[in-house]
């Protein structure tokens, strides 16, 4: 680790003892002014009379929606006990009555984290007053107002650590803490809960697909699973998983994430406008949330269906809870069914196949502390040996060669230091490992040891100011070996060029890219209504030598309990891409790319469960990288400018015990244009002027839901081939193209279908389902191949109908 | 056949930090090369109208070359071939020095250094010779660039011809169709090539067809004179003479073996390169009947031959025999180009 590195860690340390420091001085509490539901009378002792005699006890996590009146209007299960017992505990709360939240003398709409423990075999009850007690709250968190933000639990600084440390120590059969997520700070923050995110149609269930369903999500491009938001390049957006950078979203094919949906517990989505705790970013953030291990019992769940099997085990490790564990592995099957197969000029060697990992150990030695050790990683890999020449270019030829890996382990502990102090630090560390190779000319051969550090504390110091600061490190010594063309620009740059008419280049290079970040954020309520959330966050790009200092500013009015008003305006920074800024393939002389995001929005909330919202986006970017004429030295230059805009409208209606359907509908119209070197403007790569995405479900009952899903998206800009010149020295055509982005292929459209029947018996559940992508097998055009001359010319489709059926057993 | 933005991905993404990209390269690239994109277009090593297949350059006075030196006379050949045997085209090529570009189509960097035209249409093979300029002229130029137009069946406007600026004005299809207008059966081809220049005693020389470069299906197959359209009948019916070889359209594939012993590939040390090494050669295969499983294929490392299949027409007229040209190019991918013919009757 570079000297640099160093000192920042060093200066890390000593900044989290000055918080320290502060948070011992700062421990007296400070004035109430929303009160927390009151809890009045309810069923404390439910328990599903079927499993009566089995001897189970189980906990579900849920989340209670507290109406004005103190009725329990809605029941969202985040952390199930299993079937029965999910149901046993929802139709219990949804019998509870409370003295409802207050704001001053005003009665509102609340949101509360609530466990509900069932203790075989007399459950054990809990008077009133004691469920009162653990649910006191310093701060209420008005329910369906942005997004929904839901963390359970949160360590945020919600109930007096007195009280909680005094109910840990008492039985722990039954608790009831109303636990208060942050305010939203952010003027985008869209948040997709577990329950809602598993049951999309055509992912097979895979939750962090569910993104692209979000307004400013764009589809992504055939086969890739990339993250294209708000008509950003994909390299603009980044996942996070609890904060640590994710290197690789999807397995090959796009259709499966590399991290075990199961284990999900949230899925925050920021397209734009964005804190300072994210950084060297100028598109959207993704952040994954992962759960914690069960604490009631041992857990197992197995899933197959025809692609992939995925197995789980959870268990609490010790009689206290204060240790709990997760192991989840899947692995792929398609080399079962490949390796019958052999192109008709080549040979297979190593099949498609795809494995993960995960393991999650928690430790929560006091109610204050919560350590916790994330694994996770995956691989990809398949080899094909003795392939004839391509007549389109002769250089791929040979044999293919392509592996890619990672390996994670993010150590987290996250301390509240006091009532009005926060802590949490967390440490990644792993390896990544790329390897292409397709014949003799074009190879790729990178691995880097991805070091990622974070530092964060968030202070409440008044009812109406807080404070947020932190600093995060990512440090990534590479070896890269690379054959193959000059590369050209990111996006904008048709290449339909075969290999074999490229200059060809050998480098090798080892180097450390260094980015250090640090941010604070204060959070000033100005009235009751009016909230600014001012932020700077500073950054430094080792790769180009450069500093980058971000302003942000976000403004939340509440117009009524009901309805918000938001606007943002901020500066956004993120290095060049690597070959941009590489000293042997680019130029290493490049400033950062900046982005000014602002965006201006409203959402409402029209009933229970039932959200609108809508926001008005304008980005500009400016410092872009483009390459240079003619690609030559330099190669790259800051000589690019971008502009983005566009409008996103969303409705939601997440799954609930009280209705039977759900959904989510959401609309984006949008243009994203770019001007390299002053040549005036065109469409980005991934323009889609339309973006229509609507899901819904409705639980038929006996255990049968059906879903749905439709997609209605603008097909992406091309440039087409105007003409060709033979090139001798190949026997290759080289094209001549035409406007770059100048013509669009047809409108995409799909819709996905899921089915699903669950069995509970006494002590485990059996769910079958039938996902089908693309139900009636429309052959959306992906793009343009053209003849040898490029005189002829046919479109390429993408994936036909794909139906999965699945079993999932779960204990 | 091309696939959409294959090579484009290499420069997408960021490839520390979104591996994605790369699996997406990799998986258009194996589409490509043999899964996903298998279109329905004609075979490129399928003749079916006027087309440039080579361009060839030799050094007058020692045509083994292919790397003039300065103040050296040198001669350009284009490769034209039909469905009919000789083409009858129209063409101009130029010869200027290159203005140097990492992809694309390259052009000219000043005023051309020689100009050859056809402008009326003729059965005849395009070529320019050309005295270049001295190694002081020519200064730091170390390529040359030969830029050609072959119009079938129609005359070139003198007029619009590539010139200062190699092939760049007659990109627009507009212009080319000016320049060149062909009817709707034939299709006019801008030519495109690299010259090195040889500035030091490394040279690169031309492979070189042999008598007994080829076999078909294992025995030899020689060349013989070219042969127009019109002389169909009489070379098969030459047949029983044993002049050209015969295949049957029933039998099923003829295979082709192209062998170029070690000593037809030089020895040189690639840019950036740290150590020397063996040419590799690369063979084109073409035919005006049938279609080859491969355009391409490729002589290099230890091997000494490579081998195609040749896939005969389906045959329609059960009674007719059919003769059929083929035409083999072999490049050594630096500037060193040689070509010849071959002649098969296929019977039904």
């Amino acid at each position: 680790m570079s000297r640099r590195a160093l000192a920042l860690l060093l200066g890390g340390c000593l900044w989290s003892w000055c918080f320290s420091l502060v948070s011992a001085q700062t421990t007296e509490p400070s004035s109430v002014e929303l009160v927390p539901p009151r809890f009045v009378q309810g069923d404390l002792s439910a328990y599903p009379s079927e499993l009566r005699d089995t001897g189970l006890g189980a906990a579900v996590d849920l989340w209670l929606t507290i109406d004005a009146e103190g009725r329990v209007d809605e029941v969202m299960v985040v952390g199930s006990g299993g079937e029965s017992f999910d149901a046993a505990a929802v139709a219990a709360v949804l019998r509870y009555r409370f003295e409802p939240a207050r704001r001053g003398q005003q009665t509102i709409v609340a949101r509360i984290a609530y466990r509900y423990v069932f203790h075989p075999p007399e459950p054990v009850t809990i008077p009133a007053s004691e469920v009162e007690k653990r649910m006191q709250n310093k701060e209420v968190f008005p329910a369906g107002v942005g997004g929904a933000a839901a963390r359970l639990p949160s360590p945020v600084a919600t109930v007096a650590p007195e009280q909680k440390v005094a109910a840990e120590e008492e039985d722990d059969a039954y608790s009831a803490t109303a636990t208060v997520d942050d305010a939203p700070r952010e003027v985008v923050r869209r948040t997709l809960q577990r329950e809602e995110i598993l049951k999309v149609p055509g992912t097979r269930g895979d939750a962090i697909r569910a993104v692209e369903l979000l307004p400013g999500v764009h589809r992504p491009p055939f086969g890739t699973g990339q993250l294209i938001v708000r008509g950003s390049a994909p390299g603009d957006s980044e996942a996070f998983v609890e904060g640590s950078a994710l290197p690789l979203v999807y397995h090959f094919g796009g259709l499966t994430s590399v991290f075990n949906s199961l284990l999900l517990q949230r899925l925050d989505f920021y397209p734009g406008n964005f804190g300072t705790r994210y950084g060297r970013r100028i598109g959207g953030i993704l952040e994954i949330g992962v759960r914690d291990p069960r604490r009631d019992r041992f857990g197992a769940l197995l899933d197959i269906n025809v692609i992939d099997a995925t197995a789980l085990v959870e268990t609490p490790l010790d009689k206290k809870k204060k240790f709990t564990l997760a192991l989840a592995a899947r692995r792929s099957y398609i080399d079962f069914f490949v390796r019958s197969f052999s192109p008709s000029n080549g040979r297979l060697t190593a099949a498609p196949v795809y494995w993960d990992y995960q393991g999650i150990l928690t430790y929560t030695p006091t109610r204050r502390d919560r350590l916790r050790l994330l694994t996770y990683g995956s691989s990809d890999h398949f080899a094909l040996v003795g392939l004839d020449p391509a007549d389109s270019d002769p250089n791929l030829r040979g044999n293919i060669d392509f592996a890619t890996s990672f390996h994670r382990a993010d150590l987290s502990w996250t301390r509240q230091l006091s009532s009005k102090v926060d802590q949490r630090v967390s440490v990644s560390l792993g390896p990544n490992k790329l390897r292409f190779a397709f014949g003799p000319d074009l190879k790729f051969d990178l691995s880097f040891l991805q070091m990622y550090g974070r530092a964060e504390w968030r202070m409440r110091l008044s009812r109406r100011f807080g404070l947020t600061s932190g600093l995060d490190i990512f440090v990534a010594p590479y070896d890269l070996n690379y054959r193959g063309p000059q590369p050209g620009q990111t996006e904008g740059q048709p290449m339909q060029e075969s290999l074999s008419t490229m200059q060809l280049f050998d480098r090798s290079h080892r180097g450390t890219s260094l980015r250090p970040g640090l941010y604070v954020e204060a959070d000033m309520l100005a009235t009751d209504k009016l909230r600014f959330v001012l932020g700077l966050r500073g950054d430094y790009f080792s790769e180009v030598q450069g500093w980058a200092l971000n302003p942000r500013l976000s403004t939340i009015y509440s117009l009524t309990e009901r309805t918000r008003l938001k606007a943002g305006v901020g500066l956004y920074s993120q290095a060049p891409e690597f070959q941009e800024s590489d000293a042997t393939l680019g130029n290493p002389q490049l400033k950062p790319i900046q982005s000014v995001h602002s965006g201006i929005g409203a959402e409402h909330q029209v009933f229970a469960g039932l959200t609108i919202g809508g926001e008005a986006f304008y980005k500009y970017l400016f410092d872009r990288v483009v390459s240079t004429t003619g690609a030559v030295a330099p190669y790259y230059r800051n000589d690019g400018v971008g502009r983005i805009y566009g409008l996103e409208l969303l409705v939601r209606l997440p799954p609930s015990s009280r209705r039977r359907l759900y959904g989510l509908g959401s609309y984006t119209l949008s243009r994203s244009q770019r001007n390299d070197r002053g040549e005036g403007w065109r469409l980005f790569d991934f323009d889609q002027t339309h973006i229509f995405n609507l899901v819904a479900g409705y639980r038929l009952g006996r255990g049968w839901e059906l879903s749905g899903r439709f997609g209605l998206i603008s097909g992406n800009p091309t440039t087409p081939v105007v003409g060709s010149v033979y090139s001798s020295d190949d026997d290759l055509y080289v094209p001549v193209y035409g406007k770059v982005n100048s013509v669009r292929n047809p409108l995409y459209h799909r819709a996905d279908l899921r089915i699903q029947k669950q069995w509970t018996f006494r002590v485990w559940s059996l769910m079958v389902y039938l996902d089908v992508r693309n139900l009636y097998n429309y052959r959306n055009q992906e793009g343009i191949s053209y003849n040898y001359d490029y005189s002829q010319s046919q479109p390429i489709s993408g994936l036909p109908i794909i139906p999965a059926l699945g079993l999932r057993g779960e204990l | 056949m091309k696939t959409l933005g294959t090579l484009g991905a290499v420069g997408r993404g960021g490839w520390t930090r979104n591996l994605s990209f790369a699996v997406w390269l990799g998986l258009t690239c194996v589409g490509k090369g043999l899964l996903g994109c298998t279109g329905s277009f004609e075979s490129a090593t399928r003749i079916e109208r006027t087309r440039v297949v080579a361009t060839r350059s030799s050094v007058i006075g020692d045509a083994s070359r292919a790397w003039p030196r300065p103040g050296e006379t040198v001669r350009f050949d284009l490769l034209a071939v039909d469905p009919n045997g000789i083409a009858n085209i129209s063409w101009a090529l130029v010869l200027c020095a290159d203005r140097g570009s990492a992809f694309g189509v390259g052009g000219c960097a000043g005023s051309p250094l020689a100009l050859a035209t056809q402008l009326d249409p003729q059965p005849s093979t395009p070529f320019l010779e050309a005295a270049l300029p001295s190694a002081a002229e020519l200064g730091a130029v170390t390529t040359l660039r030969l830029s050609a137009i072959a119009c079938p069946g129609a005359s070139l406007r003198p007029d619009i011809l590539p010139t200062t600026n190699g092939v760049d004005a007659l990109l627009d299809p507009a212009a080319l169709q000016q320049a060149c207008p062909v009817d709707e059966r034939n299709r006019s081809t801008l030519v495109t090539a690299t010259v090195s220049l040889q500035r030091d005693d490394l040279g690169n020389r031309r492979p070189l067809f042999q008598a007994d470069t080829l076999l078909l299906n294992g025995a030899p197959w020689p060349e013989l004179e070219a042969f127009s359209g019109s002389e169909v009948d009489p070379v098969c019916s030459l047949n029983a003479q044993g002049t050209v070889p015969t295949a049957s359209a029933r039998r099923g594939a003829v295979y082709v073996r192209s062998i170029f012993p070690a000593d037809q590939r030089d020895v040189y040390l690639p840019p950036n390169g740290a150590a020397m090494q063996r040419e590799s050669l690369r063979v084109s295969h073409f035919a005006d009947a049938g279609q080859f499983n491969s355009q391409f294929s490729f002589i290099e490392g230890e091997a000494d031959n490579s081998q195609v299949a040749w896939i005969p027409p389906e045959v329609t007229t059960p009674a007719a025999i059919t003769l059929v040209r083929f035409y083999f190019v072999v490049r050594d991918q630096r500037g060193g180009v040689d070509w010849t013919r071959r002649y098969l009757c296929l019977v039904p």
